[in-house]
């Protein structure tokens, strides 16, 4: 599958589309090709929530897994209004909090999973980036690595945290206020 | 807007490279991982079944079969109507004696036996109401 070199030059819309309504063979190969094009971004981000790799990799079969299934002859069909990023962040964050809370490593909270109840980062080096994101909460450390790490726009955050773009510009303006203050940051050794 | 004009201005760019760096990808995804998930794609879209498409060409020649079949059926059954004044022979509406002089006049005395003729007369006039069966 993804050990062909070459970059499958067509859109994601065109590779769903694919998928949607190709012949058998087409559509496993796009479905390859978005695997291909999305895996790092998945593990990344599945990264931010397990914090081990075994785990993160359960996180990225599940994500695909969901991601075919809505595919016929499973599911109906999938139509994508955003970015791939946008449609596959929430299937990476719920994949990753239930595969936690499977493995009793997740502290049950009340009420659904909040931002709040993601793992808090682990004991950070001095000096280090995980430090200064550290003093952020969880909700905004979401927002600051969906903007400067993911590049996304606030709309796309706003899609993939099913927010309105509101609450991400309030989020985003305390999150840097506070980066900005953070004691730790006059330490931080760029790379 | 304030906040996206701010992204540059209010993160130092240094900052940004540094959580670029921290949230790298990480090279953990196996060959093995790849192959599950080729396999799971492959047996999934296996089993989606293709609709069977026919031709536009099939349904073309499907569709021109059924208006010829329906034509040559109506070409060889009469209508009611027809049927009913099948011996109307001057077309006045009415089958009476009228039809017989007609016949006699149309047809020379040599192509029709008299007996014809007198057969035909007797069946067209015949005293018995359409629709009475005794």
């Amino acid at each position: 599958m993804a050990n062909s070199g070459k970059r499958d030059q067509r859109s994601d819309q065109e590779l769903i589309r694919i998928c949607n309504h190709g012949n058998a063979a087409d559509a496993a190969r796009a479905f390859e090709a978005i695997y291909k094009r999305h895996k790092d971004y998945v593990i990344r981000v599945a990264l931010r929530f397990v914090r081990d790799h075994d785990t993160a990799l359960d996180v990225l079969q599940e994500t695909f897994g969901y991601l075919l299934r809505k595919f016929p002859p499973s599911g109906d069909g999938l139509t994508l209004t955003a970015q791939m990023t946008t449609f596959l962040y929430p299937v990476v964050r719920n994949s990753a909090i239930t595969l936690m809370r499977k493995a009793d490593r997740f502290p049950e909270a009340e009420g659904g999973c909040k931002p709040d109840d993601l793992p808090e980062n682990t004991a950070p080096e001095s000096g280090d980036i995980t430090e200064v994101l550290g003093g952020l909460s969880d909700a905004h450390r979401e927002v600051i690595l969906l903007r400067f790490v993911d590049d996304m726009s606030l709309q796309e955050i706003a899609g993939a945290l099913a927010i309105p773009v509101g609450t991400v510009k309030s989020r985003l303006h305390l999150a840097i206020r506070q980066l900005r203050e953070s004691p730790h940051i006059g330490n931080l050794h760029f790379p | 807007m304030e906040l996206e004009k701010a992204r540059s201005e209010d993160l130092p760019q240094p900052l940004i490279e540094a959580l670029k760096s921290a949230n790298r990808p990480v090279p953990m995804i196996t060959a093995r991982v790849d192959r599950e998930i080729s396999e799971m794609a492959r047996r999934h879209f296996s089993v989606r079944r293709q609709p069977a498409r026919v031709p536009r060409r099939a349904w073309a020649a499907m569709a021109a079969t059924v208006l010829i079949v329906v034509f040559v059926v109506q070409l060889q059954s009469p209508g009611p109507d027809q049927a009913v004044l099948y011996a109307d022979i001057d077309r006045s509406g009415r089958i009476d004696i009228a039809d017989v002089l007609a016949l006699a006049r149309a047809q020379g005395p040599g192509e029709r036996s008299q007996a014809e003729l007198d057969a035909f007369a007797l069946r067209i006039v015949s005293l018995k109401r359409p629709g009475d069966s005794s």
